[in-house]
Parts: C-alpha cells; sequence; structure tokens
C-alpha cells in the first residue's frame, strides 16, 4: 500500500471485454447500492484481480468509484426524503476510526500470519458476520411476512436503548429517532471495521441501524450511502495519497454503477420495507457459502490441510461464481420487484374521475 | 322518444320524425357531440383521423339544450342554420378523409338526447363530447365510453384512459387527441412536460458526459500519470469523480426519467412537512393599575 508512484504499479491493459465486464458489474453492483445501501462492491475487487489488475490497485479503485457512486445514491434518495443526514455524518465520522482500527488489525495478522493467513481471517470474518446476521435478517423477514401487515417497529433492544438518556441525546428527524450518541459509536466502528476487513459495511452498518438504533430499513439503507460517501472518500484519499487509483478502471466502472444506483434507489420507492431485508440476507448468506468454499484454500496454504492445485484452483473459481450470483439474484430480486410493483401501481391507478358539470 | 332528430346526409337534409332516425348499422361509429350548434375545427379534424385511422363511421350530433317550447320541442332555428352549416363542413372534409359521416340535429337535454340515439342507433363504439359538455351526466346514461374533447391540452394519453380504452377495444389512437376531464388532467399535462424535459436533459448530459469519457480516454496517459503520482496530486482522481458523478450521475437521473422510470408517487417522494404558523395571542391581558 505504501509503495508509490506508477513506476513499481502495473497498470493493465484494457480491451472490450474487460470494459463490459467492469461496466456490467458496475451496473449491477450499483443496484444493489441504490436500494440496501451497500453490499455491490464485493465482486469488484477480485472482479478486477481476476482480470490481472493487482489487489492494490483494485481496492484503491474500487474504493475510488464508491464514493461518488454512495454520493449520488443518497442525493437521489435524500429527494425521497430517505435519508437522514445528521446520522449518515455521525456514523460516518465514527465508521472512519473503525476503518483506522480494522486496518491496524488487518496489519497486525498480516505481519503475523502472511497472506495467507490475512485471507483466512478475512474469508472466517466474512463467514461468521454475513451468517449470523444474515440469518437473522432473514429470520425478522420470515417473521414480519408470517405476522399481519403493521407498520415496522423497533425491536426490543432499540426500544431499551432510546429510553436511556445518556447525555448526549440526539434526535434524527428523518429517521424519528432520538437516543444517545454513545449508542450510535459502536454501529459506526463496527461498520467502519467490517469495510476494513471484507469492503463492505453495510453489511454490518444497515442492520445495526435497524436492529440497535431501531429506524427503519429504507431510511437505514438510505443513510448507510452517506456513511459509505465519509468512508469511500477517505478512504480514496488515502489510497490516492500513495498513487494506486487506475482511474480509468475507476471511471469504467462509475459509469455503470451510477446507472445502477439510480435505478435501486428508484426501487426503494415502490417496495415494502421488507423487501430491503430479504434483498440484504439473500445477498449475505450466499456470498457467505462462497466465502466459506474458499476457506479450504486458505488452511491449505497455511499447511493445515492438504489440499491438491486443481482442488485450490476449483474452489477458487466456485467461491467468484458464487459472488456474481449473489449480486446477479440480488440484482434479480430488485428489479423483479421493482417492475412487479410498476405494473400493480400502474394497473390498479384510480379511475378518472369525470369533472363535475 | 320525446327529443326529435333532424337526420341529414347533406346540407340539404330535412327534419325527419323519430320512425326514421339513422337506423342500426353493421359498421361501428362514433358519436361527436355538440350542444353549441359548431364543432370546432380542432375536433373536427382530430376526430376525422381518429375515424379515419379506425376505420369507423361517424355521427356528428348538434343537440340544442334550449328548444322552442312547442309540442314536440324543435330546435330554434338560429341553432339548427348555425349546425347545418357547421355540418356541411364537417360532411365535406369527411368526404375528403373517404370517412362515411352523418349529421344529426335534436332538440333536448344532451345527456337524454345522447342516450336515445345511442338506444335507436346501435354500433356506436365510444362518443366524444364538445369540452364544455358535461361528461359525469351522460356517462350516467350510456353504457358505451364516452370522452371530452380537450384540444387545448393536446396530445395526452394517461395511461388510466388507456386502460380504458383497451378494456372497451379501443384503439390507441382514438385517445391520442382526447383525454378524460379529470382533476389529474393538470398532473398529466406536467408529467408530459417534464418528460420532454427530461429527454432534453438526457440528451445534453449524456453528450457532455460522452465528452468528458472521450477526453478522459483520449488523454489516459497524462492523466493516469498525474493520478498516480501521489501526495497532493491525490486530488486530481478525486476531482475527477467528483466532475464526473455531477455530469453522469444526472445524465443518468435524466435517462431513466426519460424512459419513464421514475420514483413512485404514492410512497416515493415525501412531502415536506408544513411548518405549523404561530398565532398572535389576541386574548386580553390582566392589567393591574397602581
Amino acid at each position: 500500500m505504501h509503495a508509490t508512484g506508477s513506476e513499481i504499479i502495473q497498470f493493465i491493459d484494457l480491451n472490450l471485454i474487460s470494459v463490459l465486464f467492469l461496466f456490467g458489474v458496475g451496473f449491477v453492483g450499483g443496484l444493489v447500492s441504490g436500494f440496501i445501501g451497500s453490499g455491490g462492491a464485493f465482486v469488484l475487487t477480485p472482479g478486477m484481480m481476476s482480470l490481472g489488475v493487482p489487489g492494490t490497485v483494485a481496492v484503491a479503485s474500487n474504493m475510488c468509484h464508491k464514493f461518488p457512486k454512495a454520493l449520488v445514491g443518497s442525493i437521489k434518495r435524500a429527494r425521497y426524503g430517505q435519508v437522514d443526514v445528521k446520522l449518515g455524518l455521525i456514523l460516518g465520522a465514527s465508521a472512519e476510526i473503525g476503518v483506522q482500527i480494522g486496518i491496524h488489525v488487518q496489519k497486525l495478522i498480516l505481519d503475523r500470519w502472511g497472506q495467507a493467513g490475512s485471507n483466512l481471517y478475512v474469508s472466517l470474518a466474512f463467514v461468521a458476520v454475513l451468517v449470523s446476521v444474515g440469518g437473522f435478517i432473514l429470520r425478522d423477514v420470515i417473521k414480519s411476512t408470517a405476522a399481519p401487515a403493521t407498520a415496522p417497529q423497533a425491536t426490543r433492544i432499540a426500544r431499551a436503548l432510546q429510553k436511556i438518556e445518556l447525555w448526549p441525546m440526539i434526535a434524527f428527524k428523518t429517521a424519528k429517532v432520538r437516543i444517545s450518541l454513545w449508542f450510535t459509536v459502536p454501529v459506526g466502528l463496527a461498520t467502519g471495521m467490517l469495510a476494513a476487513t471484507i469492503a463492505v459495511g453495510g453489511f454490518i452498518g444497515v442492520p445495526g441501524l435497524m436492529y440497535i438504533i431501531g429506524i427503519t430499513s429504507i431510511v437505514a439503507s438510505a443513510s448507510e450511502l452517506v456513511i459509505a460517501f465519509v468512508m469511500g472518500l477517505g478512504g480514496t484519499l488515502i489510497w490516492a495519497w500513495y498513487g494506486m487509483v487506475d482511474l480509468r478502471l475507476t471511471l469504467i466502472i462509475l459509469g455503470g454503477s451510477l446507472f445502477g444506483v439510480q435505478l435501486g434507489a428508484i426501487g426503494t420507492t415502490y417496495v415494502k420495507d421488507y423487501m430491503i431485508k430479504v434483498v440484504m440476507a439473500t445477498i449475505m448468506l450466499i456470498v457467505a457459502l462462497s466465502r466459506g468454499i474458499a476457506v479450504p484454500r486458505y488452511l491449505g496454504q497455511l499447511n493445515l490441510m492438504d489440499l491438491s492445485a486443481g482442488w485450490d484452483l476449483a474452489l477458487s473459481r466456485v467461491s467468484f461464481t458464487l459472488m456474481i450470483i449473489a449480486l446477479l439474484v440480488g440484482a434479480g430480486i430488485i428489479l423483479g420487484a421493482l417492475f412487479k410493483a410498476r405494473k400493480l401501481e400502474a394497473a390498479s391507478a384510480p379511475e378518472l374521475e369525470p369533472e363535475p358539470a | 322518444m320525446e327529443s326529435q332528430f333532424h337526420a341529414m346526409e347533406a346540407v340539404a337534409a330535412r327534419p325527419v320524425p323519430p320512425d326514421r332516425w339513422p337506423m342500426p348499422q353493421i359498421r361501428k361509429r362514433i358519436l361527436v357531440v355538440s350542444r353549441t350548434g359548431g364543432l370546432t375545427a380542432e375536433v373536427f379534424s382530430a376526430v376525422l383521423k381518429i375515424a379515419q385511422r379506425l376505420g369507423l363511421d361517424l355521427i356528428a350530433l348538434y343537440t340544442d339544450p334550449l328548444p322552442r317550447n312547442t309540442a314536440p320541442p324543435a330546435c330554434r332555428p338560429a341553432f339548427i342554420v348555425k349546425a347545418r352549416i357547421n355540418g356541411a363542413l364537417l360532411m365535406e372534409q369527411a368526404r375528403r378523409r373517404g370517412v362515411h359521416a352523418q349529421i344529426v340535429i335534436a332538440p333536448g337535454k344532451v345527456a337524454r338526447t345522447v342516450a336515445d340515439l345511442i338506444a335507436a342507433s346501435r354500433g356506436i363504439a365510444f362518443v366524444i363530447l364538445e369540452p364544455d359538455i358535461a361528461l359525469r351526466e351522460v356517462r350516467s346514461l350510456v353504457s358505451v365510453p364516452v370522452f371530452a374533447a380537450v384540444v387545448e391540452t393536446g396530445r395526452l394519453c394517461p395511461s388510466s384512459t388507456l386502460s380504458l380504452a383497451r378494456r372497451h377495444g379501443i384503439g390507441r389512437a382514438a385517445l391520442k387527441f382526447f383525454n378524460v376531464h379529470s382533476p389529474r388532467g393538470g398532473e398529466q399535462m406536467a408529467e408530459n412536460v417534464s418528460r420532454k424535459k427530461n429527454v432534453q436533459k438526457t440528451f445534453v448530459f449524456g453528450a457532455a458526459a460522452a465528452a468528458i469519457y472521450a477526453a478522459v480516454f483520449y488523454f489516459a496517459d497524462p492523466l493516469m500519470s498525474l493520478a498516480t503520482r501521489g501526495k497532493f496530486y491525490a486530488l486530481v482522481p478525486v476531482a475527477t469523480v467528483f466532475l464526473f458523478s455531477y455530469i453522469h450521475g444526472n445524465f443518468t437521473s435524466y435517462f431513466w426519467s426519460a424512459l419513464g422510470i421514475e420514483a413512485s408517487k404514492r410512497t416515493g417522494v415525501q412531502p415536506k412537512a408544513v411548518k405549523p404558523v404561530k398565532r398572535k395571542d389576541t386574548r386580553p391581558r390582566a392589567r393591574l393599575s397602581v
């Protein structure tokens, strides 16, 4: 990361296929991000690396496309009255601290166990966080869809935290929540740490906002875009300081993702609150499976398990394919829900009333 | 039938008794209704275009809402003259377009006359009313679709009108020139105007986005060498993506809007809360004079 200048870094030559691939993944990633607030970018780093982009450049270029995408998405969703900017900025600030902690932890692991150990740590973090949080969200979705239709309510823990009058209390108008700053900080820190570890902080940020702070999934996913913007801008400045950003890659991905993020944001105005949870849980669980499949590879690299080169390659490919499937399934659910809801809305448009004489 | 129709195939038509009213025809027809005795040129043109495109015949009904108080009631002479002249023009234009048209002049209340004519003359696909005729009243008495001509708002075609038309087997072309009077009329008009603006802005921002993309990739080498120098040159990629997010972001936003993919009107944009106005307290105060 600290190697400076283009003389050290190999920037790849772009061809039509790689441009189309990046544009397409950018679009689908943007669609998912616009809808659930995050989660669209996790395929991009391995995707770019599969094109031959060095890991650090892939991470830096991915980061550099994330913050303008989050900016555009949050502006769009703010127009729909879904963004709590104050909440996003406060959590963004604590998430920045979380990122630094996460990077420090990563460095410690890298120094002690090397690259394979770091990869294993990342994969285990993926599996542990995504299975537990994704499973919790899925359970919540199943429970809420089985129950009679009521307005979404805050969880018991969120209600309990909101009752504790611990200075400084902050009122978030759009989120319709009044809570102590100290209860928002852990959510921000965890978001930042996860972002530094698996590059998708929103997988903990959005559930944290929903279940700990107690806001609706629509506002949570929209405010997460503000957090992503703050974290992304900070991260990009650091990467760009070391000259790691491949602007061409960033702009190609951005080209596709801005189309997607707009569509994803529009989608949130058509669907019910729980649909965001459905998409998020689905993506999280498929990605957890994908990373779970990759765990034996890293165990093999650490000599903790015997794994042939053929199996190593096969697991790597299956893992990457599953990641793409996760993104495509998420995008499919979003587009399906969007167009179905649009059709229903058009069909149920009120019959035009004649004008009184 | 209480009302009396005057039917004519040409200008020189003469009043006929009810038993000689236009009889049911196999061909479907459009009934266009005027109560002023003079359909405007815009209505003429639009109705004839529709009839021509759909291959329908046309009946123009001129109904005099203030007939002479005779038994049976009769149209005012001035109304008949006006209607005949207007009918002659319509017939001539219809002939040029190859549309078979009939003119009917009748006294009586519009809704009742329309209902009587529809009952007497089967095959009427739908009814188009002059703008100032009460749509609700006519609709309450007839079973065929009734539309009001709103030529000023022109080519508006709300989706619900289209679905209504589809249910009744009316072609899209028929509705292109007409709109149903509705409280949503203004909203629809605004929507159309905004769609047009969106298309224009899509082109403007699209061209700008294409230009900056072309510029970046044309000057890729010098730009990359700047962006990867590190240190304070870190601002180069950051500023570049900010510029792109503005131009390309606007382009993509207008792009979806131009395609008609916009936020839901039901749950989409949340209206801003109206701040309550603080009322001045004008109640008398207790005073103490010392």
